[in-house]
């Protein structure tokens, strides 16, 4: 079956690509550096060369014009002196003096009366010539001008075309939210109107830009103040922002034997973000609910940003203290004498909860020999020193040292701290 | 989406006038707007140019692009507006005719209307090469229409010339191309 043309053209054309020109992009560059003015500056001059000479020459035509009116009328006078002085004799004196005069004047100069006519002629032929190459002159600088403005807004993708190169640009806009600020260029002669939902107007004066806050929900639309028939706007909404409650712990939750605060946030929405400065989330923090590890002290904000289907968003800010670094939540006495086993024997508490592969070992600080290591939470420090089967002395403090296999992310190895015998 | 996203970047790169962000977009496009620029610039190197042209107005009008429509089709229509633009300038002395000429119906037109072309499929370069030999007027029409999706009425608009115009220079640029292309296969079978 035959293809048509067109489909057989189309084709074999809608993807292809050329293969790249290494030297394309240099070639750019060096215009891009070196732009060329949009104007061409022979045109200005040949347009203001051209004014300047049709001025003169009309000023020229104009006094010349006038002398020969002067020279004209004691011409014509003339004829009418002796016509007059032929057939009536009852002529003014007053009448009878101004025509003798020109009379007398034309005397004087008979051939430069014909030549400033001839002249006349010739100036006014070039005078009927050149408006003409001015019009068209300035026709085609407009034209240029016009092209190089010519706007190219993209409306409907690629279904529409800039119909005239006369047309103003009316920005489009994508939908925006409340309490955005819309920044309106009017490349225009002409000024901009932008009418709130409300009826609200804000002027944007031609070749302004103006940053206009959007304090109404609902249809703005922006409208060139064009002389012309035709009414040159564009239309944009603005939606209200999500509603969002956040609800965030009062302090540390160590549940797992982590330092977590949980929040919650209540909404409709879906799109949930949460963000906290440096901190980890613990969980999925595209859920309603989000927790993160704090394993330092500080001040810290947890942030959440929910986002409606409209693409607008809300945040909510909740401010965090924690008060002392996470330091696996160890005591700092044990009693191994004492009958409570909470408390005669000596393990962080952490590595008790946390499903998480360590090293345990006890310093003595006198010498620095270990005298107990332990890698299991069920086996924690009796007070026993490892080197001599003895119980350790009474008020002496000893240095404890963790290292986890595997701490989560951004939490530290290593954690020290120093435990007493009571 | 991703793609939308690493756009955007490229373009706001672009807006603050950063070389790089150019340099990325442009390679981006080459291709695709080159074969545009040779759709309707008989000339390697005046396509270029074309093509160079076309993108410093992408780069000075990419601050009004909003994301509503198709990035590719804007600048699309920014270069083929660049190229229809070269073509008017390109008359020699601009005094001596309407500027729209270029764009008038021919006089002499060869007629091919028994021949039927054979075929399936085209190689680019071969479509290229066939639209290349057909004259300004028939080749801006053949293109906006066919391959821009322009109405005639639009098309008219643009060129400054009138609807029949436009849907005569069509018509006779099919024939045109069916006669290229016969001819051509012709050549190569024989």
């Amino acid at each position: 079956m035959n293809k048509n043309i067109d489909e057989l053209i189309k084709s074999a054309l809608e993807e292809h690509e050329m293969p790249y020109d290494n030297n394309a992009w240099n070639s750019l560059n060096k215009k891009l550096n070196h732009p060329i003015a949009p104007i061409k500056p022979f045109k200005f001059w040949f347009l203001g060369s051209s004014i300047i000479a049709v001025i003169t020459i009309s000023s020229f035509l104009y006094f010349s014009n006038k002398q020969l009116e002067k020279s004209d009328k004691p011409g014509e006078q003339k004829t009418d002196v002796i016509e007059k002085s032929n057939s009536q004799s009852t002529t003014t004196k007053k009448t009878k003096s101004e025509k003798t005069k020109g009379i007398q004047d034309e005397k004087i100069r008979p051939n430069e009366e014909l030549e400033a006519k001839e002249e006349v002629k010739k100036e006014i032929k070039t005078n009927l010539i050149l408006p003409k190459v001015n019009e068209v002159l300035a026709k085609e600088i407009t034209k240029d001008l016009k092209l190089d403005e010519e706007i190219t807004n993209p409306k409907k993708g690629n279904s529409v075309i800039t119909k005239k190169v006369t047309e103003p640009n009316v920005p489009s806009f994508s939908n925006k939210c409340l309490g955005d600020n819309l920044k309106v260029i009017n490349k225009n002669d002409e000024g901009m109107t932008l009418i709130f939902p409300s009826g609200k107007k804000v002027s944007v004066a031609e070749s302004a830009t103006e940053n206009i806050k959007l304090s109404e929900e609902g249809k703005y639309e922006l409208l060139v103040n064009s002389k012309q028939k035709e009414t040159y706007n564009s239309f944009f909404s603005v939606y209200e922002n999500p509603r969002a409650t956040l609800l965030v712990d009062d302090e540390l939750n160590y549940e797992t034997g982590l330092p977590i605060i949980k929040g919650e946030v209540q909404t409709f929405e879906e799109s949930i973000k949460w963000k906290v400065d440096k901190i980890v989330s613990a969980h999925s923090s595209k859920a309603k609910t989000a927790a993160f590890y704090f394993f330092e002290k500080g001040q810290f904000d947890l942030e959440v940003i929910v986002t409606n289907e409209k693409g607008c968003s809300s945040s909510e800010i909740n401010r965090i203290f924690i008060e002392k670094d996470y330091n696996l939540l160890a005591v700092n006495a044990f009693d191994p004498l004492s009958d409570d086993s909470r408390k005669n024997t000596f393990m962080p508490y952490a590595l008790t909860k946390r499903n998480s592969a360590f090293s345990l070992i006890i310093i003595d600080t006198d010498n620095g020999g270990i005298i107990f290591e332990s890698s299991d939470a069920s086996n924690p420090w009796d007070g026993i020193d490892k080197r001599n089967g003895q119980l350790v002395n009474k008020n002496k403090a000893f240095i404890w040292k963790v290292t986890l296999a595997s701490p989560e992310k951004n939490e530290k190895t290593v954690y020290k701290g120093t435990i007493i015998r009571i | 989406m991703e793609n939308k996203e690493h756009l955007k970047l490229i373009v706001e790169g672009c807006v603050r006038g950063e070389r790089k962000s150019q340099e990325a977009l442009f390679k981006q496009l080459y291709g695709k707007m080159l074969v545009v620029c040779y759709r309707y610039i008989n000339d390697k190197d005046a396509a270029q140019d074309v093509l160079q042209d076309g993108f410093i107005k992408v780069f000075d009008k990419l601050g009004v692009f909003d994301f509503s429509g198709s990035f590719e089709g804007w600048v699309r229509r920014i270069i083929v507006n660049t190229a229809i633009d070269s073509i008017r300038k390109s008359k020699k002395n601009p005094f001596l005719s309407d500027q729209d000429t270029d764009f008038k119906q021919e006089a002499v037109d060869e007629m091919v209307e028994k021949e039927v072309l054979e075929l399936k499929t085209l190689k680019a370069e071969v479509a290229l090469e066939a639209i290349s030999k057909l004259s300004p007027a028939y080749r801006t029409v053949f293109n906006l229409f066919v391959l821009e999706d322009f109405s005639h009425r639009e098309i008219a608009e643009m060129l400054g010339i009138n609807e029949g115009t436009s849907k005569s220079n069509l018509a006779k640029a099919k024939m045109n191309l069916q006669r290229i292309l016969t001819e051509k296969f012709k050549y190569i079978e024989s």
